[in-house]
């Protein structure tokens, strides 16, 4: 393995992958532009999928890709491109103390999280060299085996919501008829 | 340092304490959103951290794939979410010509 300083190889990309993500997901909410805020949201999602790689989870870091990046980034810049035009400018921080509340808020979710990170109970989580880990096959034997019921309520709330995007989209055509 | 799974659980934290923040200060209902996006993505990675470092904990007795199942579910109701809630946003803004949220505020149809 080849070294940087005191940092190894392996290391200076994962920390560079969770600053990618962190700044990607600071972009989101910053951006003047919901394009722009969309092009930082696949940025982050592809930071979050590394992530799963380093994580050794192959299969959720290709579907990360496939299906957020993918597809729902698809939908997403779809709305954005088609209500953006006519959007009035937005302002970042208005004087009605909402946003000061925001980053209280987020800044207190932040503090109680890790404050349970500093509690002790970490210490039962050990780093799994050598023990049998998620591989695509234990997935897929899992999801098929003691979770088939939950997977089964996944596909029928993709059918809902299949229906009710078309009658979302199609309300005019059926309300003619 | 860095393949502990505190680096990775104050990544989740940090992610989903921005998305709160921009959920809450943000008028654009695309751009909350994109911030409820980013806190499923936070306990996505909450979940597969913890489903990771945990197989050799002997009071644990999950399967090694049981944290990333239930990020497969997760992704599967965001998709369903956007799906619906663009629709939602799309169809408000074919009526009313508005993207401001605080504009949606009657329910009047």
């Amino acid at each position: 393995m080849k070294c940087t300083g005191n940092l190894t190889m392996n290391e200076f990309l994962l920390i560079l992958a969770g600053l990618i993500t962190i700044f990607a997901a600071v972009g989101v909410i910053v951006s003047k532009e919901a394009v722009t805020s969309a092009l930082f949201l696949t940025v982050h999602l592809l930071g979050v999928g590394s992530l799963f790689l380093a994580l050794t989870h192959q299969f959720l870091a290709v579907a990360q890709l496939l299906v957020y990046a993918g597809a729902v980034m698809v939908v997403f810049l779809f709305a954005v491109t088609t209500l953006s035009p006519n959007e009035p400018p937005v302002k970042l921080f208005e004087k009605s103390g909402v946003s000061a509340a925001g980053v209280v808020a987020g800044l207190g979710v932040f503090g109680a999280l890790t404050m349970g990170l500093k509690s002790g109970r970490l210490e039962n989580l050990h780093d799994p060299s050598g023990a049998e880990l998620s591989t695509v096959q234990s997935f897929a034997m899992d999801l098929f085996g003691p979770y088939l019921l939950p997977f089964e309520g996944t596909a029928f709330l993709l059918l809902v919501a299949l229906i009710g995007a078309m009658i979302l989209g199609g309300r005019r055509q059926l309300g003619d008829g | 340092m860095a393949s502990s799974p505190e680096f990775f659980l104050v990544i989740s934290a940090l992610v989903f304490s921005i998305g709160l923040t921009g959920l809450v200060i943000r008028r654009n209902p695309l751009i909350m959103f994109m911030s409820i996006e980013l806190m499923l993505n936070a306990s996505n990675l909450a979940f597969v951290t913890f489903s990771r470092f945990s197989v050799k904990n002997p009071n644990f007795h999950g399967g090694p794939s049981d944290g990333p199942v239930f990020t497969f579910v997760v992704m599967t109701i965001a998709a369903a979410e956007a799906v619906v809630g663009l629709g939602i946003i799309i169809t408000i803004f074919r009526n009313r010509h508005i993207v401001d949220i605080d504009a949606m505020s009657e329910l009047k149809g």
